[in-house]
């Protein structure tokens, strides 16, 4: 499984999202506002989750805003960080 | 014709002293207490500074939030003239704010009991006996009404709206009302995780400004009708309060429920904003909260009101915080003076607001003080000082 | 003043609607009882899901479900639109809060260690989410308050409903209060009945400890005594009435048909429920139904608003021997 892939099933399952099947995400699809229809409260519950499921920390919001953007974008962020 | 709301007696204690006038003191010398918990232990790599209490006595009863809340209670008796023992039997109502004293949050049993360690249930027993306005209400044998908002960072403010609403209503004659809270590892780590808290201390309406510091504390205001023919040191003159109906964490970017809130206070109060000699803002230091405040103030009083923010000198106290400016306001209108906003140095055009640079003289008018809370509730209390 | 009952909601074990809570009072329908480490009463929100699409309770807590249903419940049950309420109101009461949440917060710092503590389950553990949720779900930019003080929470949540009205702040108070089960709740009662498990709530019968835990929320629409009501009025409420007064308020409460007891099985505080003397009117108690809580005062004095005794004095242990009482009356 990709790490994208692994991305979309964190989202889903902690952001609550059952609403969202995984192949609805494209890699592209904004995370925020229209697109996935995340929120700031999200946003937090994100960097937790990243943390915990791939031990990357974000510790800026202001960081985080451009990873934030897609899955891509995030995944992208993730492989720069990790093991780091 | 419905009864006028007479303050007779005030107490507080904070980070800032743990009484009110040592408060004044340090916070009219700029002097901040701000600095790692020593009470809270965590595994995180930084450490966030706090507003923490030292010296509270032990042998004041009832969990940690409650002896801050009998600390404030005593001083504020005193003022009053009133002994507790004078107090027993009375129809006397107890209404006291807390977030922290509301909630079942003992970790150390919590995590006994999912390790299945069976542990004792003294905790329970004592999170049953540490409700803050019962424990007060019970310990003085009072036969008034009690109640306990449990309304997020609001709760204070709207403690003493609620036991105002009931010497205004003829409900009792005297009324404790505030606030109270202690600095638990719980919103601690809370805070942190929502990216709310600084590193550093805070900057309230400051360009740079980038999160709170918690703290702890308790205020308390002795309310009642002119029955006793107590000398009163101020009235509450107004309240309001109001949902912004938009989002669980953040405030209305307009500030829609503050400015509700707030025309609801001027309204009972019956007067209008170019009134206001100063406004005690919720001024968290978070970005969201000052620049949202900040609006609501830029568009509801005259520029030239002066804003100050306790918080730069006692944290946010959360359920405290209402109750704690309600008396630092009263205050400030009695000593005919205003302390510096601490941390502030550049301007925020997003917020609008230069909060007190320096210590000023306030000469008449009212007191106004915001309170902004998580799941949008917005309330506001205003004072007049006696005379 | 008195208030006008337009309209009222019930989430509890006789199911998640005010007409199944009738039916339940009624003798039809059972409350459901899970039997895990000791038997307890729970409720059921899942009706909540008809009401709301999954996107929009994806944060939604067990414990803000129950009010949220109770308060759509409610609404529903007056059959007035909220937009003709005019000024809105929320008061809600729990002596517990999200407890459920609260603990699901310090598990995230105990599984999984203080840098992930969970921000969305921080703010989600305050007392005051269900308030602030029923406020943004219906769109509610009126008054919002939250009260928590044990057995003084319900009396509050009226108190201040009446004073709102009164003082002309709100025109309608949606007014609810209710707590829910956690197992450590489950764990807690266990220990204090060493242990042993009563084979069901005797509320009736004050000597003996037949105390299960129980969870649900109940929501009154509550608006001037003027307005027409559904189901009669709220009259007083009278805080912290020693058994004497309360025996004469019974005495010289002519009209009043029933007494509503909100006795469930501790014995504690049966010494004092067995001191009242109702002189030949009907005692009440329904707690073996839902279970036993705090806030299960607000499904007692729903139960006394249904009944059909229009004239109800409910009476609820305050703590020291000393009793709240709220009477119900004919419009």
């Amino acid at each position: 499984m990709s790490l994208e892939n692994d991305l979309k099933s964190v989202i889903i399952s902690g952001l609550k999202l059952e609403d969202v099947s995984p192949d609805e995400i494209n890699e592209d699809t904004p995370l925020f506002g229209e697109g996935l229809g995340l929120d700031s409260l999200d946003a937090v519950e994100l960097v937790v989750l990243i943390k915990k499921n791939f031990n990357v920390e974000i510790k800026e919001m202001e960081e985080a805003k451009e990873a934030f953007r897609s899955i891509k974008t995030l995944a992208a962020y993730i492989r720069l960080h990790q093991g780091k | 014709m419905r009864n006028a709301v007479s303050i007779t007696g005030i107490g507080s204690i904070c980070a800032a002293g743990n009484t009110l006038d040592l408060s004044m003191v340090s916070m009219y010398a700029g002097i901040r207490n701000c600095s790692p918990p020593v009470l809270i232990k965590s595994s995180l790599d930084t450490e966030y500074p706090v507003f923490e209490v030292k010296n509270l006595s032990d042998k004041l009863p009832g969990s940690r939030t409650v002896k801050l809340a009998w600390k404030a209670l005593h001083e504020a008796l005193e003022q009053a003239g009133l002994s507790e023992k004078e107090l027993n039997g009375k129809n006397v109502g107890v209404c006291i704010g807390t977030t922290v004293g509301c909630t079942l949050n003992n970790e150390a049993f919590y995590r006994d009991f999912k390790a299945g360690i069976k542990p004792d249930i003294k905790p329970i027993h004592d999170f049953l006996s540490n409700n803050p306005a019962l424990n007060i209400s019970k310990a003085l044998d009072l036969k008034g009404p009690v109640s306990c908002p449990v309304n997020a960072c609001a709760s204070g403010t709207d403690a003493i709206g609620i036991a105002a609403s009931w010497i205004r209503d003829g409900i009792c004659d005297i009324a404790i009302a505030g606030g109270t809270d202690e600095l638990s590892r719980i919103t601690y780590l809370g805070f942190i995780s929502l990216l709310i808290s600084s590193g550093t201390p805070c900057r309230p309406f400051d360009k740079n400004r980038n999160g709170l510091n918690l703290g702890e504390g308790a205020g308390i205001l002795i309310l009642e009708n002119n029955k006793r023919k107590r000398k009163s040191l101020g009235e509450i003159c107004g309240y309001g309060t109001c949902s912004d109906a938009y989002h669980p964490t953040k405030p209305h970017p307009e500030g829609k429920g503050l400015l509700k809130a707030l025309s609801m206070a001027f309204a009972q109060a019956g007067i209008s904003p170019d009134k206001t000699a100063f406004i005690n803002a919720h001024g968290t230091s978070t970005p969201d909260n000052d620049r949202a405040e900040g609006n609501v103030i830029k568009s509801f009083f005259p520029s030239e009101v002066p804003v100050f923010s306790s918080k730069s000198y006692t944290g946010h106290t959360l359920g405290a915080a209402g109750a704690i400016e309600a008396v630092f306001s009263l205050r400030s209108l009695l000593d005919g003076r205003l302390p510096a906003t601490a941390g502030f140095t550049d301007y925020d055009e997003a917020c609008g607001i230069i909060p007190t640079t320096e210590n000023i003289e306030i000469d008449s008018g009212y007191a106004v003080s915001n309170s902004l809370a998580f799941g949008g509730g917005n309330s506001c209390l205003i004072f007049r000082k006696e005379g | 003043m008195v208030l006008s009952v337009l309209g009222m909601g019930a989430v509890s074990a006789l199911g998640g609607s005010i007409d199944e809570f009738r039916a339940g009072l009624e003798g039809h329908g059972k409350p459901f009882i899970e039997v895990a480490e000791f038997p307890v009463y729970r409720a059921d929100s899942s009706g909540l899901q008809n009401k709301r699409s999954q996107r929009a309770l994806r944060r939604i807590d067990s414990f803000t479900r129950m009010a949220l249903l109770a308060s759509f419940d409610a609404i529903k049950d007056s059959g007035i639109a909220l937009k003709d309420m005019g000024r809105t109101g929320i008061i809600f009461g729990s002596a517990f809060g999200p407890l459920n949440t609260t603990f699901a917060f310090q598990d995230s710092l105990i599984d999984d260690g203080d840098k992930c503590a969970s921000p969305l389950h921080f703010a989600a553990s305050v007392h005051n989410s269900p308030a602030a949720q029923v406020s943004i779900q219906m769109g509610i930019d009126g008054p919002v308050q939250t009260l928590s003080a044990f057995n003084h929470t319900v009396s509050g949540v009226l108190e201040l409903a009446r004073s709102w009205i009164e003082n002309g702040i709100v025109d309608t108070v949606i007014a609810g209060a209710g707590d829910e089960y956690c197992p450590l709740r489950g764990y807690a009662t266990a220990r204090m009945l060493n242990g042993i498990a009563p084979s069901g709530i005797q509320p009736l019968d004050f000597d003996k400890c037949s105390y299960l835990p129980g969870e649900g929320f109940a929501v009154f629409i509550l608006a001037n005594g003027e307005k027409p009501s559904k189901y009669g009025v709220l009259k007083k409420t009278s805080v912290r009435v020693g058994i004497d007064e309360s025996n004469s308020i019974l005495k010289d409460g002519k009209n009043i048909k029933a007494l509503f007891l909100a006795a469930n099985g501790n014995n504690g505080e049966g010494e004092t429920y067995a001191k009242i003397n109702a002189g030949n009117i009907p005692v009440r108690a329904h707690s073996h139904l839902y279970g036993a809580f705090p806030c299960a005062t607000a499904l007692s004095i729903a139960a006394a608003l249904l009944s059909e005794e229009n004239s109800v004095l409910c009476a609820e242990y305050s703590g020291d021997g000393e009793l709240n009482l709220y009477e119900t009356g004919e419009k």
